[in-house]
């Protein structure tokens, strides 16, 4: 995407480039002209951004929720009952792909390169379904 | 013969292309210049539900721009 500048190595610098992302696509010449300017725009998601990664933390004083019973679950385990769920609903090609997929990062996990793959799955098991599928195409 | 940072190099790219696979079936809505950036977030130690957390209210601010920004195109 050529909105997001992600070559640098720092926390800060990675989620500026992921508020540059989300940035992109928006038109700036006509938002110039109205409520916004684009510096002003990086600087509200920024805020938003951090507010959304801090608000986990201090918060040792206030009452937290029950774990839920998934809480303990491998991410792999829960990659595993999203593609019963497609199974479920029908969506066998799907299913069948999510799991070779997983299979193949199984087996490549020690030459992947990544430290901290288990995160990365937890991560698109929090994403997962966040957007609408893609329109099905006849 | 390729060399081990080559081949190291070629290794992340197939499992970014598997975790972009993965991350399209499981509709994240994420690209590959989004989901590299997350990668590198989890691999120094961003907690994952942390980060969707602010992908999410990332798209929720970026919608609403958009929707300010329909507003004003139309009036």
């Amino acid at each position: 995407m050529s909105g997001c500048q992600g070559n640098s190595g720092s926390i800060t610098g990675m989620l500026s480039a992921l508020c540059d992302c989300s940035l992109s696509g928006l038109s700036w010449k006509r938002r110039a002209l109205g409520a916004a300017s684009r510096e002003s725009a990086r600087r509200s998601l920024r805020r938003r951004a951090y507010g959304a990664l801090l608000a986990g933390l201090f918060q040792d004083g206030s009452p937290k929720p029950p774990p839920s019973a998934l809480a303990n679950t491998p991410a792999h385990n829960k990659i595993l009952m999203i593609s019963f769920d497609l199974r479920v609903s029908g969506h066998n090609e799907e299913a069948e792909r999510l799991e070779e997929l997983l299979g193949q990062l199984r087996d490549g996990v020690d030459s992947s390169g990544l430290s901290e793959l288990d995160s990365v799955l937890e991560l698109l098991v929090q994403l997962a379904g966040s957007v609408a599928p893609p329109p099905q195409s006849f | 013969m390729a060399s081990p940072a080559s081949a190291n190099m070629n290794a992340v790219r197939e499992t970014m292309d598997v975790l972009l696979e993965m991350s399209r079936l499981l509709n994240t809505g994420l690209d590959m210049e989004s989901l590299s950036i997350c990668v590198r977030l989890c691999e120094q130690g961003i907690n994952p539900e942390a980060l969707s957390s602010v992908i999410k209210e990332l798209r929720r601010a970026s919608d609403s721009f958009k929707a300010s920004e329909n507003s004003t195109s139309q009036g």
